[in-house]
């Protein structure tokens, strides 16, 4: 890889006298007509793209310098030379492939640590480089031994004075630290936590939800009771109707707030009142939906306590009915809360929960529509005829009992 | 409502910290003899803008790493260019997205030396394309919900066969279309407000088409007094202002000095809602 990198390009620019000859000669046979740089999270890399077609890479990843798939020197990951590639990799006053290849010149070497000072050594020296095209201005090579010297002189400096300044101040420096000491608090990571651990909150949840219901419920029984019962009967008796008013209302929420609100300011004595419908408007919709959505759960318990041959109505019934409706309506959430941590399963369940609760909202919403909020009783019960009393079909009052027949005898001709 | 909820859900998301990465790619003018480019920017802001003699073109990319996979493939054989932004498939980071940051952006440079087949889809945010200079054969440019310039501030260097610009819920601006000398724009428009420019040099005996299909929003053409313009509108609920155009058969009109004109356009609008305003300006010295 190496051999070929530099006989594709001549690239190698440490010894540039002693390969002048030889760029000469490669750069006839390819020359570099494009470069792509590219910085991320874990690598930063460049390609080169030469005129044959072929692409040689330089790559900094992981704390190795690559060239192609050859480890050519090692760096420090987050230290000086990965900071300054990925920054020449990211300069945008580069404009084109000849200004790429001049500031790969341009690398710092002042500054590096040892490894990163090799590393770009081994860069240099292992042909990564490439040369400039003529009539480029290219920056000098820098002097890399003596910048390792110099590296080298400022490490034994530095470590003659750390050394110097222990040896001097320890016995100060340890009264010190004890003196200013404090209690050293150790955070241990939590583990992430398994997806099933979500099931107990999931649980409480629910449990919490049908509480804060119940509580409505109960509160609602003292005041609204009668207003439940209807939108509960309506719910029982005009199930479709309910579900498809509550349907088609939906949409039509957000239009009649606009209209409230335009007919307001429109008569523009109004527009005061427009903060105060708009909250109405809202507290009238929360209460359409809790309350139809109590309905639904009074109509299903009552359902439960009816095939059980349990009294519905009267003292607290209402109250238990709705509570065990709610805890059935909300026993539909049980798979999602229980299963909702296995993948695609979970969310299938959840949004099937979603869906039917969403359906029983819509129905309740639709029958406290329908009943004016629980006013109007009108759809409540189906028609039916009062049920004439038995002695009344077979009587006649002051007329002497027909004589009845059956079809047989009649046709004998008995009915005569 | 929706966007009303999205905005709210976006705001009370805490964002996690944005991963910005570059990517930075040039190439020199080496022979091609077109160049195909198709760019697909999802978000941000989007520049593209002529590059240096010699210069075959210059991507120069900022994205979020955690959110967007870029891709920029430059293919030799068939000289096409294609700049790509996929969506890293991550439960919630498209949520996380500062998607009003300009921080993601696209600068691209093409070359004014080598007819250009341009492709370009923008999502949402902020695009100035200058394509002045360049040598623009066809030109497509599709924008989502964004805040879209288009511009040819000189003369295309060759013949443009066709510009076709489909917009969706956006804000767009097209200047100095003149000078892009196609034989033929379209304007495809969703919802937004749109403004044609059609003022620039154009060559003697140019006669041209411009179709417009709207659907709902404001439209303004401009298109300069030399110019002879018919204009064929078919409308549903639209009003049309066409100041002095005069009535040329049913459904058309045309400028006083159509007859005479040495360089034409015809002018077929198509709307549905909104407001067309056709307004001739001075041409320029």
């Amino acid at each position: 890889m190496r051999n070929c990198f530099l006989t594709l390009t001549g690239l190698l620019a440490l010894t540039s006298g002693t390969l002048a000859a030889q760029d000469a000669q490669v750069a006839q046979a390819a020359q570099v007509v494009g470069y792509s740089a590219q910085t991320a999270r874990g690598h930063a890399t460049l390609d080169l793209h030469l005129s044959d077609g072929t692409t040689h890479q330089i790559r900094f990843r992981g704390g190795e310098i690559r060239i192609g798939n050859e480890v050519i020197g090692q760096y420090t990951p987050g230290g000086a030379l990965e900071t300054a590639w990925r920054a020449l990799l990211a300069r945008s006053d580069l404009t084109s492939p000849d200004q790429m290849l001049a500031a790969l010149r341009t690398l710092p070497a002042e500054g590096l640590a040892e490894l990163d000072l090799a590393g770009l050594t081994a860069l240099y020296a292992n042909a990564a480089v490439p040369t400039a095209p003529a009539g480029v201005a290219v920056p000098p090579m820098p002097d890399l031994d003596a910048v390792r010297t110099q590296v080298q002189n400022a490490r034994t400096q530095v470590r003659d004075a750390i050394r110097n300044e222990i040896r001097n101040g320890i016995e100060a420096g340890i009264e010190s630290s004890i003196d200013n000491v404090s209690p050293q608090i150790i955070v241990v990571p939590r583990a992430a936590a398994p997806p099933i651990s979500s099931v107990p909150g999931g649980l409480l949840a629910l449990f919490g939800t049908l509480i804060a219901l119940s509580g409505l419920a109960f509160g609602t029984s003292f005041f609204a009771e009668r207003q439940i019962d209807v939108m509960a009967d309506t719910v029982q008796h005009s199930l479709g109707r309910s579900f498809f008013v509550g349907l088609f209302a939906q949409p039509l929420l957000i239009p009649a707030l606009g209209a409230l609100v335009i007919g307001l300011a429109l008569t523009v004595v109004g527009i005061l009142v427009i903060p105060f419908a708009v909250i109405a408007f809202f507290a009238l919709l929360a209460v359409g939906l809790v309350g139809g959505y109590l309905a639904v759960a009074r109509a299903t318990g009552a359902t439960f306590l009816t095939r059980r041959d349990q009294p519905i109505s009267g003292g607290m019934n209402l109250v238990k009915s709705t509570i065990i409706g709610l805890a059935i309506l909300m026993a539909l959430w049980l798979p999602a809360v229980l299963f909702g941590w296995v993948p695609v399963m979970g969310t299938i369940l959840r949004i099937a929960a979603g869906l039917a609760t969403w359906g029983l909202v819509t129905t309740g919403f639709g029958a406290a529509i329908l009943t004016r909020g629980g006013v109007r009783g009108t759809f409540g019960r189906r028609f039916a005829p009062e049920p004439i009393p038995f002695s009344r079909q077979l009587s006649i009052p002051d007329e002497p009992a027909a004589e009845r027949f059956s079809t047989a005898e009649w046709l004998s001709g008995k009915a005569k | 409502m929706r966007i009303a909820l999205l905005a709210t859900v976006l705001a009370a998301t805490t964002a996690q910290a944005q991963s910005w990465q570059t990517i930075t790619q040039a190439r020199r003018v080496s022979g091609e003899e077109q160049l195909r480019v198709f760019v697909e920017h999802g978000a941000g802001t989007l520049r593209i803008h002529p590059a240096g003699s010699g210069q075959l073109y210059r991507v120069a990319l900022r994205y979020d790493e955690d959110t967007f996979t870029p891709r920029v493939l430059y293919t030799p054989t068939s000289s096409s260019l294609r700049v790509t932004m996929q969506s890293v498939d991550r439960p919630g980071n498209r949520r996380d997205f500062d998607w009003d940051d300009d921080a993601q952006s696209l600068d691209l440079q093409l070359t004014p030396d080598v007819p250009l087949a341009l492709s370009v889809r923008f999502g949402a945010g902020r695009a100035d394309v200058d394509l002045g200079g360049l040598n623009i054969r066809t030109l497509s440019v599709e924008t989502g919900a964004s805040q879209s310039q288009l511009r040819f501030d000189t003369p295309n260097a060759g013949s443009c066969r066709f510009m076709e610009l489909k917009v969706g819920a956006a804000e767009f601006r097209a200047f100095g279309l003149g000078n892009a000398r196609c034989d033929r724009i379209s304007l495809e428009a969703g919802v937004g407000d749109m403004l044609l420019d059609l003022s620039g040099d154009l060559p003697e005996g140019f006669n041209g088409t411009v179709s417009v299909q709207m659907g709902l929003g404001g439209l303004e053409v401009r298109v300069p007094e030399d110019l002879g313009v018919r204009l064929n509108v078919r409308r549903f609920l639209a009003s049309v202002e066409r100041v002095g155009f005069i009535a040329d058969g049913n459904r058309s009109w045309v400028t006083p000095n159509w007859n005479e004109a040495t360089r034409k356009i015809t002018l077929d609008i198509r709307a549905v809602f909104g407001g067309i305003e056709i307004v001739r300006v001075a041409t320029p010295e």
